[in-house]
């Protein structure tokens, strides 16, 4: 899978030059100007890799960095440099960069980082998808399945949730043999995979 | 200008340029950015055999080396022992000149750099470089300053034009100028600084007044504000005649 880069730098010879290089090996790459461009965009655009230059007036990249954190975009970004400040890379490797680089930028340098942050991208996506899938597994039980279910995942066993529900041992028995046909898992370990996941979705 | 303050105009320069150097680094990395991915972007289409656009590319490659090129000589006219030339200047372009050197420092302290500038050209008749470094030296001083606030870090510089004359305010946030050495501020080597050579102030009220103008400190609600006075070129022309 090929995500998006989004490449913010202010700089427009640096701008259409590393875009250009980009595009030349087959990576779909949109650039913006300045971190508050690229703000803007931001609600129209699909998940992408992000390659922000930190200096940048106004808002630093680093400030932007900080801002998409806040606003719970965790897209992977790689932050490239004019010059090696050490302090400002501690900051960008803080903030959830990727990958540090400085300018000038090698090809080979860029192309890696960026596949690594689609490698990042995907494996998001993927676990997305599962955490979709478990939620709509768990959508199918009844409040009473559900009710049953979380105390399995808390390891309580048959005879304790009996007790716990006031219910017949037999009655909570039948209530696990509908969830695992629902989810498709009569093992308590599974069951419990994921409950766990689903709870923490966002 | 004799011969002592010519040299002491050089060393104050050659001085100034290692501070220089790191907002230069950066200004050459980003003609070079682009030069290295044109080149690449350029090998892959050759490669392929897609050779059409291979010529702009390299017209492209062309105009950033002409970039490095400039920066590199804007670097040697401060650096070379000089003569001074005076020609009509815009004072906007010395202080964009300025800003582009600090912006790095500025970055560094979290300070921020606005520039108002009047949307007419501000020309007066002076000597570029010295222009531009009385520019440099009065926004550095300023970044100093803001650098000791634990407040807003804010410098401004206002440029515009008043009747026959250009004004420059260069104002900051900063704690302001002490009362002990505001009557000697331009005074050579009178400095707060630690590491300062109480040189640049003193150079720079020099250099305004060679160009006709002055250099004065004046009232601000917080911090300090630099003003330079300068006649404009065309009430210059038009007194001549």
């Amino acid at each position: 899978m090929t995500a998006p880069v989004y490449l913010v730098d202010d700089d427009a010879a640096v701008r259409d030059s590393l875009s250009l290089l980009l595009s030349t090996v087959g990576i779909d790459v949109r650039t913006f100007p300045g971190p508050e461009d690229f703000l803007s965009a931001l609600p129209k655009l699909n998940p992408g890799c992000l390659i922000l230059d930190i200096r940048m007036p106004a808002i630093s990249g680093l400030r932007l960095q900080e801002r998409l954190t806040a606003s719970g975009v965790a897209w992977p970004t790689v932050v490239i440099s004019g010059h090696g400040d050490i302090e400002a890379c501690r900051k960008a490797f803080r903030n959830g960069a990727i990958d540090f680089l400085s300018k000038p930028v090698d090809e080979q340098d860029l192309i890696d980082a960026i596949q690594k942050g689609q490698a990042a991208l995907g494996r998001a996506a993927e676990a997305d998808a599962e955490r979709r899938e478990t939620m709509a597994l768990l959508a199918g039980l009844t409040p009473r399945e559900r009710e049953v279910l979380s105390l399995v995942a808390r390891g309580f066993a048959t005879r304790d949730i009996a007790g716990a529900l006031d219910v017949s041992p037999r009655t909570v028995e039948s209530h696990r043999a509908a969830i695992g046909a629902k989810l498709g898992t009569t093992s308590p370990a599974e069951m419990t995979r994921l409950w766990i996941e689903a709870k923490s979705a966002p | 200008m004799s011969g002592l303050e010519t040299r002491l105009s050089h060393a104050s320069r050659v001085n100034a340029l290692g501070e220089m150097a790191s907002g230069m680094a950066h200004e050459l990395t980003q003609p070079l950015t682009a030069i290295l991915a044109q080149a690449q972007a350029a090998r892959h289409l050759v490669a392929r055999g897609d050779t059409d656009r291979v010529a702009g590319i390299l017209e492209d490659v062309v105009g950033q080396t002409r970039r490095a090129a400039a920066i590199l000589e804007r670097l040697r006219t401060w650096t070379r022992p000089r003569e001074r030339n005076a020609e009509p200047i815009d004072l906007r372009d010395c202080i964009r000149v300025a800003e582009t050197l600090l912006a790095g420092q500025a970055a560094e302290l979290g300070a921020r750099l606005v520039l108002t500038m009047s949307p007419t050209p501000v020309t007066v008749e002076g000597d570029r470089v010295e222009l531009e470094q009385v520019l440099f030296n009065l926004m550095r001083n300023a970044l100093d300053a803001v650098a000791e606030s634990a407040g807003a870090r804010e410098v401004v510089v206002d440029a515009s034009l008043d009747g026959a004359m250009a004004v420059i305010d260069v104002s900051d946030t900063g704690p302001g100028i002490r009362s002990d050495v505001r009557d000697r501020l331009f005074t050579p080597f009178v400095t707060t600084r630690e590491n300062g050579t109480g040189l640049g102030l003193a150079l720079s009220h020099r250099l305004v007044e060679r160009a006709g103008g002055d250099l004065a400190v004046v009232e601000a609600r917080e911090g300090a504000r630099f003003r330079i006075s300068l006649p404009l070129a065309r009430a210059i022309r038009e007194a001549a005649e």
